[in-house]
Order: structure tokens, then C-alpha cells, then sequence
């Protein structure tokens, strides 16, 4: 059964279609790269997964889960939004001290794991002592972070999780995904940063002015590019992206 | 060093500032109405004052008298209050430009500076244009010449001109020591009440003629920026004297200066200077322990603590005392009620005019209201970029059970408050224990009314108060509306225990007043008339009812009506943070 399921998903506002009938299918355990220019609709698709907004048509699933309804919802899902979900007047720590408190996490558990998942992401704790008003965009991304998956959530959804992150700190988080997906909780992550769908996602999908215009591991669509030759994700996306306009709805979809 | 043209960059950022601050007005309805209404207030009632008066001066204009010395007294007094309340501004909400970052490396300070108190200038102008074009047209008339059109105008700029500077001089001055010292940055919310508390007793000394120890506002004729008052006699029948009216200019000239010298070189320091760590050596500061994240939320408020309830409702507590203690300029809409209140009604006391009894009732009624306003007024907005975060981890009914603990948490302290000073105000036990009930209840009722409100009209533009861009304090209609429906039936609820004969009155007015205007359309007989004579006897009834009726009856109706009304407020806010989509 699918981690992520979508029939028709549709969002519209007023005359404008943010989503169009999205359709889409997301394999437990796997991580999905959600991919498409600025406007897409990706964000709008991630808020109605999370319950955040209602879709105006069609219907969502999410680990067995109605998308709207958010009971349902919430133990199982994690979310780090564009904008990392912070109190600038909280330290790190009592930021997670409080989001594991609202998930009502085994104290004794919950500390193992955010002293983890700091020490991965190379946040020492004189520095997760600090006021989050002072921290660098990187350092408030790796406590967002931490704060997505804490409650070990079967899917967790990433908005730019590397944005802002200095290249070892990139890395690491890939490798935590990775590891997520390992262990079973699927990843569906949207970013702009090709390379890193490349290295860690099993399927992409590409967005285009609401729809989907292209799905499947990111090998096949670099092979299904017009020439045929080996290209990059890159090429492929710049291609779908631009063309899609004029092709046929689906044309590109696996 | 200033760079080339800096007078001409200061005079464009200070209007390009200007323009975006009235618009900002422009666009928030209320606070352009409560805006219009502070301004035309006084002017309609100047104006009215003018209308009786200005004929009576223009035909007996007293020729050759000297401009006395409480006047001038009274402009420096005037003056002063106007710098405070300038430099309050400036040290909680200005001191930093608008976009320090663009600005800092764009111009140099000293074009901030004067950029920023050109922008002040023309609000403070703005503020009081109505009123100071009524005084200079009266001023025209009364004395029959043309000197008030230009006099007043001038001296008004200078006037507010040289206490904006002042006011930035001692704003910048109160920022950099709460950036530098670090016993001003860990005491900086008591050290600025003491100063508040030290400068409003003065100005009471010298407002309040009928207080003791009170003191003459001609005492302050002798600081010289009073003098600039003389000018406005040039031209007129009034006496004029050069010596005051020079030595006022040049001290005016000497604060617009010198002052503006020393603001720039103090902003300058404070914005490119390193702020200490108020939380140095603060042994309840954050500490790198053995078990660091768990337990930081509770160390973090303590020495408060949220007892009885348990799990993520009192994490929500936790959180939302947290926030309380750390952005404590968020709670200031709490000001209004409070000083305006309770030092209106001190100085109706002072004066005589009030008895010193009705400080009880007041305090059930305000600290009431204060304590349910105080934490979920806008609690939607207050979770900034955390909303998403907070839909996606609880449930409506945590979430605001959440938010009323805190609240919750004060009724024994309004409690007690409201007994302890009602029996300093002279109520027997049983009348002090009503209102203390009433406190409680209100308190109570007001926090479940909160959260309903907030989240029905949420305000998620940040304003900026303090030092931060980044405040939202509860929409203006938020805050009217709680108040409303707190303050009505609360000082009903007050009044069916200190006043019942009064409220007996005002409630007999759901008979009288409609069979007066009915009455006064009815004939002497007909349909209309037996109606309105109908309302009149309920009127009555109501009036020629013994008052312990009317004690335990109102009064056990506005309760059971509170509690009701708390109740449909907190399933109204659980359902509706429930359904709420946040973009």
C-alpha cells in the first residue's frame, strides 16, 4: 500500500489552479523528490498532505490517513516547512523540549534522540543553549529539522530541508534521509537542489503550473529527455519545464 | 563621517519613511479610526471652547499684559512630557532603523539619524495639525492680526522639532545601555517602570494643584525652552519680551544641534557596538547540563510553574508563560486599561471627586480583564512561523486548554488583589468577598472568551514594538470586542454588588425605554399607546423591585450568562482552530 496516495487532487483560489488533478503514488519506505520551478504548486501539494489546507477537489491519503483529517493525521506525519517552524525567543533546546512535549514523547527517548540527531547535524550545546533569534539560517534549518522527525513520524515531508546548510552539514542531512528511508518512514522532499534528489531520492516527480508533468526514478527521466542521450536531472527538468506547456497532459508521466 | 549630500539623503529617507508609516496607518481601519478619534477629540472640544471664548477675548483683548511665567512653566512642563513619551518610542520601537541592515550600509549614521527624526517630526506634525491650525485661526481672530499664521506654525515646529531630538537623544541613550550594561539588560522591564513611575509622579505634582506636595508649573518658567512661547505674543496686544523669546531660540537651536550631535554619536556606538548577554551569569539561563533538552521548557519558566494540568496541554502553557516573560511588548495593549484606568480614577480620588471605595470594584473589573486578555488574544498570530508546526502536532482542544492555563492560573491572584483592596477601600468582608468573586469569575470567563476572539479575528502582520519587527500584538477589534463583552456585563455584575440600586435602574431601562419612545409616537390611546404603557409598567416592576433581588437575581443571571458564554467560547475556539487553514 502506498505511503502517499492522491486521486484528482485539486486546489484552486478563486480562478487561479494551484494543483490540477494531481494523481500520485508514493511507495512506503521510499523517498520521493518533488521537483518544479518557483509556482508550481509543490508547496501548495505539501500543505494539503499535511492537512494545513483543504483540497478543493479530489482526495488524499497519507500512511493510511485522510488528508483532512488532521486527528488522523498527526502522529503520523512530520513537516519542515520553508520557513523553519521556530520561536525566536526559545533556545533550541526548549524548542524541542516543547514540540516533544505536544507529541508526548517518553522524555528518556526523546532526549537520546535529540542529542543524536544535534550531535549528526554538528550543533554542539552551547550553541542549542542559545536564543534561536541568534542562530544562522543553517543552525535554525538543523533544529527545524530535528523537530520534523523527533516523533519517528511514518512519512515526513521536507520543504528545502538543505537550504542554508554548509556542505558538510548538506551532507549529513542526505545521509539522515537516507537513513530514514531505511528504516522505513518515507521522505517526500521537495527542493530545487537537483543534485540532491539525484543522490537521494527513488522517484521523482516534476511539477509544472499544477501538474504533473513527469514521474519515475530519476535515471528514467534522464533517459526519457527528447535526445535520449545520458543527460543530467538538470537537463531533464529544464526540458520538462519548459516544454510541457506545449506537450500533451501526461505526455512526460511514467 | 557623513557622506556627500547627507542632508539631502536624511531629508529623503525621513519622508520615504513618513509615506510608509501613514500608509501603514492607512491600511489597519482601526487604528486609523482610534487614530482620527485622538486627533478630533480634542480639536472639536478646543473648538468648542474657542467658539465661547475667542469673541469674548477679541472684544476685551488684554492690552500690554506680559506673557506670565506659569505659561512658560507650563510649555517646558509640556515639553518634557512630550521627550519622555518620545524617548519611550524611540528606545522600545526606534531605536534601530527601519531595514538597519540596507540603511546601516547604504548611509552613515548620521543620515539614519537625522532621517529618523525628520520621519518622527512629520508624524508628531501630522498628530497635531488640526488642533494647532484651530489655535493659529483662533489666534488670528481673537487678537484681530495675522502674526499667529506664522508664529504658531513656527513655534510649533521648533517646538516639536527640538523634543523629537531630545526624545531621540534620551531613546538612543536608554537602548545602549540596555545593550551595554548588562545589569540595565537583565533588569531593563523594572528599571524603565521606575523611571515611569518617578516621571508621572512628578508631572502629577505639577499637573494636580489639589495634591499635597504639589508644585507650580511657574517653578519650570526658569529653564529657557519655555521661553520659545514668546514668540507667540509678536504681533499681538501681549507683551513681548526679546530676552525670553531670544533665549529660547537659542536653546532650541542649542537642542537641535548639540542634541542631534549626541544622538548620532550614541546610535552610532549602539548599532555598531556588541550587545552583552543579558542572560550572563543569570544562574536561570539555560545551562549546559546533563540532560539539557528535556525539562528546558519548565526551567525556563520557572520559578512559575503549570500545575494541575499534565502533557502537551501544559506544554502549551509552558510555552505560552514562556513567551509572555521573553516578549513582554506584546502584553502592552494591557497598558491602556490599566493606567488609564486606574490613574484616571487615582486622580478623580486625588482631587476628591470619586471615594477611594471605588478602587475595589475597579480592580475586579480590570485585573479581570487583564487576566483573560493577557495571553490569547491573537494566539494564532503570536505562533508566527510555528503555525504550521502547531496544526501538524496537536488538536484544537489542547491547544486551547493550553492557552487558558496560564489564565486560569492568575484568578487566585485577582482574587486576592480584589479583596485586599476592597477592604482597604472600606467594604465589609461579605461586599469585598463578592467582588473578590467577581474578579475571579471574570478572569475566568474573559480567558475562555480570549482565545475564541483571537483566533476568530487573528492578526498576523508583526508591527514593531521594542526592538523587534516582529510583534503582533491582538487586533485593535480583537481587543474592542473582548473588552466589550468583558467590561458591559462585568461592571453590571460590579454594580449588582456595590450599586444595586443603580443597576436596578439601568435594567428597569428594558421597559422604560422603549415605552418612552413609544410613547412618544402613541397617541393618549390606540394599539401603540397600550404597548408603551406596557413597557412602562415592566419599567416599574423593575424599579419597585427590593434590592437583594435585584443583587442575587442580575447578578446570578450575568454569572450563569458568563459561564455560558465562556463555554460557547471555548468549544468556538477548539472548532475553529480545528478548521483553520493557514494561507
Amino acid at each position: 500500500m502506498p505511503a502517499i496516495e492522491t486521486t484528482d487532487l485539486t486546489k484552486q483560489y478563486g480562478d487561479t489552479v494551484a494543483v490540477a488533478g494531481l494523481d500520485l503514488a508514493v511507495d512506503a519506505g521510499s523517498v520521493f523528490g518533488f521537483l518544479g520551478p518557483n509556482g508550481a504548486g509543490k508547496t501548495t501539494t505539501m500543505r494539503m498532505l499535511t492537512g494545513l489546507v483543504r483540497p478543493t477537489r479530489g482526495r488524499a491519503t497519507v500512511a493510511g490517513a485522510d488528508a483532512t483529517d488532521r486527528d488522523a493525521l498527526r502522529p503520523r506525519i512530520g513537516y519542515l516547512p520553508e520557513e523553519p517552524p521556530l520561536y525566536d525567543h526559545a533556545t533550541a533546546y526548549e524548542q524541542l523540549d516543547y514540540a516533544a512535549g505536544l507529541r508526548d514523547l517518553d522524555p528518556e527517548r526523546a532526549r537520546e534522540r535529540i542529542d543524536d540527531l544535534l550531535d549528526r547535524l554538528d550543533l554542539p550545546p552551547e550553541d542549542a543553549s542559545g536564543r534561536i533569534a541568534d542562530y544562522s539560517k543553517g543552525m535554525r534549518q538543523k533544529v527545524a529539522y530535528v523537530q520534523a522527525v523527533l516523533h519517528e513520524p511514518d512519512v515526513v515531508f521536507l520543504d528545502e530541508p538543505t537550504s542554508g546548510l554548509d556542505p558538510r552539514a548538506a551532507r549529513t542531512l542526505r545521509e539522515l534521509i537516507a537513513e530514514l528511508a531505511d528504516g522505513g518512514t518515507t521522505v517526500f522532499l521537495s527542493t530545487h537542489i537537483l543534485p540532491v534528489v539525484e543522490e537521494v531520492a527513488d522517484t521523482v516527480g516534476i511539477l509544472y503550473d499544477g501538474e504533473l508533468v513527469a514521474e519515475g526514478a530519476p535515471a528514467d527521466l534522464q533517459r526519457r529527455a527528447e535526445t535520449g542521450e545520458a543527460r543530467s536531472l538538470e537537463d531533464a527538468f529544464l526540458e520538462l519545464t519548459t516544454d510541457a506547456v506545449d506537450a500533451a497532459p501526461g505526455e512526460g508521466d511514467g | 563621517m557623513a557622506e556627500p549630500n547627507w542632508a539631502r539623503h536624511a531629508l529623503r529617507a525621513g519622508s520615504f519613511e513618513y509615506r510608509r508609516s501613514v500608509r501603514a496607518v492607512r491600511k489597519d481601519t482601526g487604528r486609523l479610526l482610534l487614530l482620527a478619534f485622538s486627533v478630533l477629540l480634542p480639536t472639536l472640544l478646543l473648538g468648542g471652547m474657542a467658539a465661547l471664548f475667542a469673541p469674548i477675548i477679541r472684544e476685551n483683548v488684554p492690552d500690554g499684559h506680559a506673557v506670565p511665567a506659569a505659561l512658560r512653566g507650563g510649555a517646558t512642563l509640556f515639553w518634557l512630557f512630550g521627550v519622555f513619551l518620545l524617548g519611550q518610542r524611540t528606545s522600545s520601537a526606534h531605536s534601530e532603523p527601519v531595514a538597519a541592515p540596507f540603511v546601516l550600509t547604504t548611509v552613515s549614521p548620521r543620515t539614519a539619524v537625522v532621517g529618523g527624526i525628520v520621519a518622527e517630526s512629520l508624524r508628531v506634525l501630522t498628530y497635531v495639525l488640526p488642533t494647532a491650525a484651530l489655535v493659529t485661526l483662533v489666534g488670528a481672530y481673537a487678537f484681530a492680526t495675522p502674526a499667529p499664521l506664522l508664529t504658531v506654525p513656527l513655534v510649533g515646529c521648533l517646538f516639536v522639532a527640538s523634543a523629537v531630538v531630545a526624545g531621540r537623544l534620551a531613546g538612543y541613550s536608554t537602548a545602549w545601555l540596555v545593550a551595554r550594561v548588562p545589569f540595565v539588560a537583565r533588569h531593563r522591564t523594572g528599571l524603565s517602570a521606575l523611571v515611569a513611575i518617578i516621571f508621572f509622579g512628578l508631572y502629577m505634582l505639577f499637573q494636580l494643584p489639589s495634591i499635597p506636595y504639589s508644585l507650580d508649573p511657574a517653578l519650570l518658567s526658569a529653564v529657557p525652552l519655555g521661553w520659545i512661547v514668546e514668540l507667540l505674543a509678536v504681533g499681538t496686544p501681549i507683551a513681548f519680551s526679546p530676552v525670553h523669546a531670544a533665549g529660547g531660540l537659542l536653546t532650541v537651536a542649542a537642542v537641535l544641534v548639540g542634541g542631534g550631535w549626541a544622538a548620532q554619536r550614541i546610535a552610532a556606538s549602539l548599532w555598531f557596538g556588541d550587545e552583552v548577554d543579558p542572560t550572563e551569569g543569570d544562574d536561570a539561563a539555560v545551562t549546559t547540563t546533563e540532560r539539557p533538552a528535556v525539562g528546558a521548557l519548565e526551567r525556563a519558566i520557572s520559578p512559575l510553574s503549570v500545575p494541575l494540568v499534565t502533557g502537551p496541554v501544559r506544554q502549551v502553557a509552558r510555552w505560552t508563560l514562556l513567551r509572555a516573560r521573553r516578549e513582554p511588548q506584546r502584553l502592552n495593549f494591557l497598558m491602556v486599561p490599566v493606567f488609564g484606568g486606574i490613574s484616571g480614577l487615582g486622580s478623580m480620588v486625588l482631587q476628591g471627586t470619586v471615594s477611594p471605595s471605588a478602587f475595589g470594584p475597579a480592580v475586579a473589573l480590570i485585573a479581570g480583564w487583564v487576566g483573560g486578555a493577557a495571553f490569547a488574544l491573537n494566539p494564532l498570530g503570536d505562533e508566527g512561523p510555528v503555525l504550521p508546526m502547531t496544526l501538524t502536532t496537536v488538536s484544537g482542544r489542547t491547544y486551547v486548554r493550553g492557552l487558558l492555563a496560564p489564565a486560569l492560573l492568575t484568578v487566585p491572584t485577582v482574587g486576592a488583589l480584589t479583596l485586599g483592596v476592597a477592604v482597604a477601600g472600606g467594604y465589609g468582608l461579605g461586599s469585598a468577598l463578592a467582588l473578590a468573586g467577581v474578579g475571579c469569575l471574570l478572569t475566568a470567563v474573559g480567558a475562555a472568551l480570549a482565545p475564541a476572539i483571537g483566533i476568530w479575528f487573528p492578526r498576523y502582520s508583526a508591527i514593531r514594538i521594542g526592538n523587534s519587527d516582529d510583534v503582533r500584538p491582538p487586533r485593535l477589534l480583537a481587543g474592542a470586542l473582548h473588552t466589550a463583552l468583558v467590561f458591559v456585563p462585568g461592571a453590571m455584575l460590579v454594580g449588582a454588588v456595590v450599586a444595586p440600586g443603580l443597576v436596578r435602574l439601568v435594567v428597569s431601562g428594558v421597559g422604560a425605554v422603549p415605552g418612552f419612545l413609544l410613547g412618544l409616537v402613541a397617541g393618549e390611546s390606540g394599539g401603540i399607546a397600550v404597548i408603551a404603557s406596557s413597557f412602562d409598567a415592566i419599567g416599574a416592576g423593575i424599579r419597585s423591585l427590593p434590592l437583594g433581588v435585584v443583587q442575587f437575581g442580575v447578578g446570578g443571571l450575568l454569572a450563569a450568562g458568563g459561564v455560558l458564554a465562556g463555554w460557547i467560547g471555548y468549544r468556538e475556539a477548539v472548532r475553529r482552530f480545528d478548521e483553520h487553514e493557514p494561507y
